[in-house]
């Protein structure tokens, strides 16, 4: 990382130093940055705060692992075919566009208000996102590569599999990305319900509900590292196994 | 047995407008080709010569005439083609020499995998061409990429290989030297070449025989047989002969008639 890379970091404690010093914001709501800091390491080295992040992980893990085993098959199929695409093409942007923890509740009646109604949502949530990105990838496969591959004997699956699929995964890799960080959102959110009594959505939650507020602030935080880990993380992987996207 | 026999070969596609009407690209084309030949086409900018590179590459559908390649039709024929943008066409996701070998990867050919990598190896040591084979496409230089589109080509034998203004998008420099190591290749190898090509001084320089095209729509203005001998090299610029030819072939092609 640069060295400018500190600088936002900094200056966003020095700000929350000063609204916490110039008690512009109601102490009770905003601790300072130490105290937060201090209960986040309290925390750390407590068993409870790894099985709840353990808790949220895997629940992401799972949804979003189901979601690509469903979206990458389904976008492949709707992407090379046309007519599979026409003829679903308004669904899946009817059902991308709606708000997928509005489901939620619906998805309770299904699963219970156990673990597979909130993997459910992520799964709703994160499938069309990969479908969506994989359609796209397999549509703008390169042209004079197929071609190539024609004249040089490839069958169509042959086609299919070695340019056209391999053509897809940078696209691919960014509704990987993409729906990552909405399993983690959405996982996050339904911890809030009932019914939940572990994971960094239910912590933040119980935390408010009882006034720990140094507590609620670093579980936020945690919430927000999470996010921004499994991101890089997704990152580092699509420049190892991608790395001629984009270039 | 001739190579390759064009015969009155039409093509038209529907106009834009959508009322039935029809624009004519290429008209009445008729040519022979023995084997191992290298003719080039040269004609202006939008004349139909990438529509002739597609029908024979059995990509495009032609309405009229006959094409026999190996008296198969295009569409059964072997054939190869270098795009113009050779660069798109290459795997980006493959190192070069696995671009090169790639029709070898395949399933019907897996067999002969190992002996083209040192057929591969070979021709390059021959012709002292040099390669960073281990590269990926994105990292090597636009006239290297080119001749990896080349030489993925040549590698698995197709009847023909046809051109579509490949060196257009290169500098002088790098053009010089593809076109040195391509007439290498090609003697080497006894490939049938079609090479499409709207620089004049590159047509003549690497063809045995110039096909001289119309504007839109193609047709043939004349044949020209060119007898410098091979090997051939870029000196052949500066002689009164080729500044002659030169200055036929472009009056040939500014008149009117033909």
């Amino acid at each position: 990382m640069k060295k400018e890379s500190f600088i936002g970091p900094v200056l966003f404690i020095v700000l929350w130093y000063l609204l916490y010093y110039l008690n512009i914001i109601n102490k009770l709501f905003l601790p300072s940055p130490h105290e937060v800091f201090y209960s986040l390491g309290k925390s750390l080295i407590t068993k409870l705060f790894w099985l709840d992040l353990g808790e949220t992980l895997w629940r992401t893990f799972i949804g979003f692992c189901i979601s690509l085993l469903i979206g990458i098959p389904i976008g492949l199929l709707m992407g090379y075919y046309k007519k599979v695409n026409s003829a679903f093409e308004l669904l899946v942007d009817f059902f991308r566009s709606l708000p997928a923890l509005a489901i939620f509740p619906l998805l309770m009646f299904f699963f219970g208000i156990g673990n597979t109604s909130k993997i459910a949502t992520a799964v709703f949530s994160c499938t069309f996102i990969i479908v969506i990105n994989t359609i796209y990838g397999v549509i703008h496969s390169t042209k004079s590569r197929q071609i190539s591959g024609f004249l040089m004997g490839a069958s169509k699956w042959e086609i299919f599999r070695k340019i056209i699929f391999m053509d897809a995964l940078p696209h691919i890799f960014v509704g990987i990305r993409t729906s990552v960080s909405m399993a983690l959102i959405v996982i996050v959110v339904t911890e809030m319900f009932i019914g939940t009594d572990n994971g960094i959505g239910y912590r933040i939650f119980e935390t408010q509900q009882t006034y720990k507020v140094n507590e609620l602030y670093a579980y936020i935080l945690v919430a927000g590292l999470l996010g921004y880990l499994l991101n890089q993380g997704v990152i580092k992987l699509e420049k190892k196994f991608i790395h001629w996207s984009g270039k | 047995m001739q190579k390759i026999i064009i015969q009155n070969l039409s093509k038209s596609f529907p106009k834009k407008e959508n009322n039935g009407s029809r624009l004519k690209v290429i008209d009445d084309i008729s040519l022979v080709v023995e084997p191992g030949e290298f003719i080039t086409f040269f004609g202006p900018n939008g004349c139909g010569k990438s529509t002739l590179v597609n029908i024979l590459a059995g990509i495009t559908d032609f309405d009229f005439g006959e094409i026999k390649i190996d008296s198969k039709n295009p569409k059964e024929a072997k054939t190869g083609v270098v795009f113009q943008n050779f660069s798109d066409s290459l795997m980006p996701w493959l190192t070069c020499e696995q671009n090169i070998l790639f029709a070898f990867s395949l399933k019907n050919r897996k067999n002969e995998y190992s002996q083209a990598k040192s057929r591969l190896y070979e021709l390059l040591e021959q012709l002292e061409i040099k390669l960073p084979l281990d590269n990926y496409p994105y990292q090597i230089s636009g006239g290297q990429k080119n001749l990896v589109a080349i030489l993925r080509t040549l590698i698995y034998k197709p009847d023909v290989i046809l051109f579509d203004e490949p060196f257009s998008a290169l500098d002088y420099e790098n053009r010089i030297r593809l076109q040195n190591s391509l007439l290498k290749l090609w003697q080497k190898e006894k490939t049938t070449i079609l090479f499409i090509s709207h620089d004049i001084e590159e047509a003549i320089f690497l063809a045995n025989r110039l096909v001289i095209l119309s504007q839109l729509p193609a047709k043939i203005k004349k044949v020209i047989d060119i007898e410098f001998d091979f090997p051939r090299n870029h000196n052949l610029y500066e002689t009164e002969k080729f500044f002659a030819l030169k200055k036929k072939c472009l009056e040939i092609f500014k008149s009117n008639k033909g």
